[in-house]
């Protein structure tokens, strides 16, 4: 099934959460909500699924008006943050749980649900937990048991809210591969709100980035990474350096470097903001041409060297990554004297 | 100058001594008081209860059972003495059904919407806390009364609340209404309103959603409430001696019973009517204790 949300507005106490937001994901999609917290993912998918209501606006199931009809009517799968386990009912209790309140004639036999039952907790690696209660469960567990019971009422709708917010690392990258592969074995529908950008990029087709109630950009993993629309999008993608520069003419000038800056053809000594990212920054020898910057500090991080440089001329710091080797060619002391040059840049106005 | 130092003095002496008397002792054992202390402490509570609590209760049952069993069995059979029971039951069997609905739809109301005067509403809730009883049951007067506010709309239709068992009711609903929703206010608060969301995505329709999942996950609470409750009502004495009237075999409960026997001088018998409410009092704490124990058990289950 499609889902579109169309210019939707919600208010809560005179604090607007979301400003009129549009956005179409398409059947089969595996969509990203990501925007740090207080930016209204959360909001819109609550919306999505019917949890709340918006104060204008459509939401459109396969191009069908569904902003009347209640969440229990939109029979979407809905994986809680906390995942909402009834703590009362064990495991199989939950999964089954969709299928025993539904009315008379639609409801499966009693053999018909353990049946389905048994299935589902076999999907999610559960089999021989199904007399256990929630709280005898690994966050991991819980969350899968979750996923199993939003399951069990066949939507063909799933959404996540923060599904991998409260669990540890490594738990939680085998999960959302995990949760990727059921995706495309099901055929599902999906929207996961994250803040977490690494995850967003890692699962989704594509990510809407949402910032103060509105989305900044929708695209690929590729493009929202490295073609941002944006200098939030830029900013939140990833550590960045931010350069204030002049942009005359299609060109942006940060110290003695000039920057192109396409988007701005006609501009006259605008003031820009010059965007870096750390693996774009090249270090060379303080004698060619570039800005002239002191290396602070040094650190190995992970595969690469992380540089903390100081520019000469504004005293601003200045992050660089650089691959391995790149310590052979240059002597990487504190203290010494560098010029940089950019491979990447982005420019935005700053007016 | 003479006199300054002469209040000074005791004084830093004072001080000095308790700083070295704290001085020596080692970290550790800072928080041991010394043993004498603890068995002091413990004495003081033992001897307390004794004398204020576990004293009277047993006078109730030596005194009630004073002239022997037969004359206590006689005292409970007395038709006076059957019709006060049968009254405290009626009006506990009315007011506690009528409390619980009232006191699961304020803590549902209060624990999972947002509105205003939310705040009033719980303030509201613990008023018949901080009345006295004997207010209490003169509002109802001074309300429903012969010379009240309504008293002459009563009368013109035909309705008669003071002196009846409507007013009992009434007076005994208002003493005992916090109780079940103080205890389930905190216990649906703190449960916030995930599991039911969760339902209700999952298909369920409001009243599935409550007899499946709300009300299960406060079963021990709703229950511990009901009890406190029930207790309050049976044993009430205030409010409910206001409006009653004391009409012996009409309006009378146990506890106004206990106290015209007691006033006419038939101790057997006002102790024989006591000693079956100490004996519910018994029973509420032992239920109390049960019930604790469960919902703590309930509580290691939960997240």
């Amino acid at each position: 099934m499609s889902l579109q949300a169309d210019n939707i507005v919600k208010t809560f106490n005179g604090f607007t959460a979301l400003k009129g937001v549009s956005i179409t994901i398409a059947k089969g999609e595996f969509m990203a909500l990501l925007g740090p917290s207080g930016s209204g993912k959360t909001t819109l998918l609550r919306i999505l699924a019917g949890l709340e209501s918006q104060d204008s606006g459509e939401i459109r199931f396969d191009e069908e008006d569904v902003s009347t009809r209640s969440l229990r009517d939109r029979k979407v799968g809905f994986v809680f943050q906390h995942y909402a386990l009834f703590r009362h009912m064990t495991v199989a209790e939950n999964v089954a749980f969709g299928l025993k309140v539904r009315p008379k004639e639609t409801r499966p036999s009693p053999t018909d649900i353990q049946r389905r039952v048994t299935a589902l907790l076999h999907l999610v690696q559960l089999e021989h937990m199904g007399q256990r209660y929630p709280n005898q469960l690994s966050g991991g567990q819980r969350q899968r048991v979750a996923l199993a019971r939003a399951l069990a009422i066949e939507p063909s709708v799933l959404l996540l809210d923060e599904p991998f917010g409260a669990l540890d690392a490594k738990v939680r990258k085998e999960l959302r591969r995990w949760l990727r592969r059921l995706h495309d074995e099901m055929q599902l529908t999906s929207v996961f709100v994250t803040h977490d950008q690494e995850e967003a990029l890692e699962l989704a087709d594509r990510v809407a980035v949402m910032s103060e109630g509105k989305i900044e950009q929708v695209g690929t993993p590729d493009e929202v990474y490295h073609r941002p629309q944006t200098a939030f999008v830029y900013e939140f993608m990833g550590n960045v350096n931010r350069f204030d520069c002049r942009i005359q003419e299609g060109q942006a000038r940060v110290g003695p470097l000039l920057v192109a800056a396409p988007e701005f053809p006609g501009a006259r000594d605008m003031a820009g903001l010059a965007y870096v990212r750390p693996h774009d920054i090249t270090l060379r020898a303080p004698d060619e041409p570039g800005l002239p910057a002191v290396i602070r500090h040094v650190f190995t991080a992970g595969p690469g060297i992380r540089v903390e440089l100081q520019r000469r001329d504004t005293k601003s710091q200045v992050e660089a990554d650089l691959p391995h080797d790149a310590s052979r060619q240059l002597l990487l002391t504190p203290g010494t004297e560098v010029s940089l040059t950019f491979s990447g840049a982005r420019v935005f106005s700053a007016e | 100058m003479n006199v300054e130092t002469a209040i000074e003095k005791p004084v830093t002496n004072a001080v000095s001594t308790l700083v070295r008397a704290a001085a020596p002792r080692p970290v550790g054992a800072a928080r041991t008081e010394p043993v004498w202390a603890q068995r002091l402490l413990i004495a003081v509570a033992v001897g307390f209860i004794l004398i204020m609590l576990i004293l009277p209760l047993a006078s109730v049952f030596v005194e009630a059972f004073a002239d022997g069993i037969g004359h206590y069995l006689s005292a409970i059979a007395e038709p006076d003495a059957r019709s006060a029971i049968g009254m405290t039951l009626l009006v506990a069997a009315i007011a506690v059904p009528m409390n619980l609905i009232f006191g699961l739809a304020a803590a549902w109301a209060i624990a999972k919407f947002e509105f205003r005067g939310k705040s009033l509403l719980i303030t509201l809730i613990d008023l018949p806390f901080s009345v006295s009883p004997v207010i209490s049951g003169l509002i109802y007067v001074l309300l429903y009364g012969a010379h009240g506010w309504f008293g002459p709309f009563l009368a013109a239709h035909g309705i008669k609340i003071i002196f009846t068992v409507t007013g009992l009711v009434l007076a005994t609903m208002f003493v005992t209404f916090p109780f079940i929703a103080r205890e389930l206010i905190p216990l649906m608060q703190e449960q916030g309103t995930d599991e039911e969301e969760a339902a209700v995505s999952l298909g369920a329709s409001g009243l599935q959603t409550f007899f499946r999942v709300t009300l299960p996950n406060v079963a021990w609470g709703l229950l511990f409430g009901v009890l406190l409750c029930n207790a309050r009502a049976m044993g009430e004495f205030g409010a409910v001696s206001v409006v009653s009237g004391h009409i012996r075999g009409l309006t009378n409960t146990m506890p106004l019973h206990v106290e015209i026997l007691y006033n006419e001088y038939d101790f057997v018998g006002a102790f024989a009517v006591a000693s079956l409410l100490a004996l519910l009092a018994l029973v509420t704490l032992v239920g109390k204790s049960v019930l604790e124990w469960r919902m703590g058990r309930d509580g290691s289950r939960g997240h």
